[in-house]
């Protein structure tokens, strides 16, 4: 299965996240003054409107939301991996933030359940040498 | 207490074009075949209008957003030689076209002007279309392009899933909504499916584009127009045809703050708010209406706005939608011009039209009679839906 994914431009606003990914971490933006988590990252805390956002290191820890298999050719480069799954992952975090990924091993599909415990892994690094978050179940209790 | 403005504003006109899966049409002659008929409808001309409004944007994957080409913005209408008095117009980014429908009606009761040309146009275009070809994904599609994940259908096939699960239901059970709009679709003359019938095995056999959505839960792409003239009670009452009646319209404003995706909010929270106050306006309650039109983009939104509207309760929409219930004839018939689903991804203008068809006797074989008030919910609820409760008489 040839897979080429569509891969990732970092921008100022964004640096942080891949910078943390390429070392094995998962960092999200967080608002200095209220706390709050966000994701995609924003110029500004969109919950307070403080200015001050950093990333910051999460556990890499959630539960499955959702997950959907797509039989559909929506995105070019992945025609031969059809179908293929997405999942939305809620992190431990704070309630209501996702993020989108897939499975670090496709032959577990099988085993998805709403609500189960998901741990972060970390892909191979693509041609510009961004590294994806992805997500195997977290065998600890789950 | 009732809203101070219910059944003020009066929609007068209504006019489509030839709804096509293919055409070979400019979208801006669909758009000027809308205009004529709906103008025609209500006895106007193109000089007797002096209010503009549309909600315009093309939601396919590659859109040039090129007014007359892929959307119809307010410059089109306006630079139309004929249109000559116009005076006031709004564009709505937000919502769906019952945003625009309500900066009309504000319009109306404000005096801003005195007759409204509200529209909405859709187009498909030639050839394959919505799929991302793309080497890298900038903005906010760098956190979805690389797992594959571009489509509007893939985020409600996302939400729909987690729907399922924690209600305990099966996608199965959504025939019913799928086959109840055909079957309604097919005494439709507008709709793309008027000669097309559907069997139980043909959705158990649909193929599946993400699932848990296949493909007769989603919408057929279509070209087309539908446009309304919108006027005060008081004027509406002398033109050529009756009205319906604007009971009450409003926005849903309860999501705040971007997620990655806005169908991860939950839609009980998002739609309750809004049709708690539609009923607090309209003075009355889902049980009294003739009829649902309910957004069907994606099949599942019709759920999330029978259970948020209060037509059933929470979790409880594919068990609502079974046994007949929702046809014509039935105890609570939804959509009875087909839906999106099966006349066409007209955007909402299509449910608005039908509410108004069959609120003036106009709806043909699919006539419920005396049909007294009927429930537009446009949109998702999560996706800053808008509705409108429309009314026989004012
Ligand atoms: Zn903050």
């Amino acid at each position: 299965m040839s897979l080429t994914r569509p891969m990732p431009r970092a921008d100022a606003l964004t640096q942080g996240f891949w910078d943390a990914t390429a070392e094995g971490r998962l960092a999200i933006q967080r608002c200095a003054a209220c706390r709050t988590f966000q994701h995609p990252p924003r110029k500004i805390c969109q919950e307070c409107g403080h200015l001050e956002v950093a990333f910051e290191n999460v556990s890499g820890r959630g539960r499955l939301w959702s997950w959907t298999t797509t039989h559909h050719n929506i995105v070019a480069g992945f025609e031969e991996a059809l179908p293929y799954q997405c999942l939305l992952i809620e992190l431990d975090e704070q309630k209501g933030l996702f993020v989108l990924s897939d499975l670090a091993d496709r032959s577990i599909e099988a085993e998805l359940k709403l609500g189960m415990k998901m741990r972060v892994v970390f892909s191979e690094p693509l041609a510009n040498g961004a590294v994806l978050p992805q997500f195997e179940p977290d065998g600890e209790g789950a | 207490m009732t809203w101070a403005h219910k059944g003020k504003i009066a929609i007068a006109g209504v006019g489509f074009s030839e709804i096509e899966r293919r055409t070979s049409r400019p979208l801006g002659t669909h758009a000027l075949m809308a205009a004529d008929a709906a103008l025609a409808d209500c006895g106007l001309g193109y000089d007797d209008i002096d209010g503009l409004a549309t909600y315009p944007l093309a939601p396919f994957l590659g859109a040039l957003q090129r007014d007359g080409e892929d959307v119809i913005n307010v410059g089109f209408f306006l630079s139309q030689p004929r249109m000559k008095n116009v005076v006031w117009y709004s564009q709505a980014g937000e919502g769906l076209v019952a945003t625009a429908l309500r900066d009309a009606t504000n319009a109306l009761i404000a005096g801003a002007c005195n007759y409204v040309l509200v529209w909405r146009a859709m187009y498909v275009p030639p050839g394959t279309y919505g799929r991302a070809a793309m080497r890298e994904a900038g903005g906010d599609q760098q956190f979805t392009a690389p797992w594959g994940c571009m489509s509007p259908l893939q985020w409600h096939a996302l939400r729909y899933r987690n729907y399922l699960e924690t209600y305990g239901k099966t996608r199965e059970q959504m025939s019913a909504l799928v086959l109840n709009s055909r079957a309604n679709a097919n005494k439709n003359p507008h709709a793309i499916f008027h000669d097309r019938t559907l069997s139980l095995e043909d959705y158990q056999a649909a193929r599946m584009i993400s699932d848990p959505l296949c493909l007769l839960d989603c919408d057929v792409p279509v070209t087309g127009c539908v446009a309304m003239v919108l006027t005060t009670a008081e004027r509406a009452r002398d033109m050529k045809n009756k009205p319906a009646y604007v009971a009450a319209i409003g926005q849903q404003t309860a999501v705040h703050a971007a997620r990655i995706s806005y169908t991860t909010f939950d839609h009980f929270d998002c739609g309750k708010p809004l049709a708690d106050r539609l009923w607090r306006d309209a003075g009355f309650g889902p049980r009294d209406l003739s009829a649902g039109e309910l957004y069907d983009g994606f099949a599942p939104s019709t759920l999330y706005w029978l259970e948020s509207a209060g037509f059933c309760g929470r979790g409880e929409a594919l068990d609502f939608i079974q046994d007949g219930r929702i046809a014509i004839g039935g105890e609570m018939p939804i959509n009875t011009f087909g839906g999106s689903l099966s006349e066409g991804r007209l955007h909402g203008m299509g449910h608005v039209a039908e509410a108004v068809a069959q609120l003036t006797d106009l709806a043909g074989p699919r006539q419920i009679p005396g049909a007294s008030a009927i429930g537009v919910f446009d949109g998702s609820p999560m996706l800053r839906g808008s509705a409108l409760i429309l009314t026989r008489d004012p």
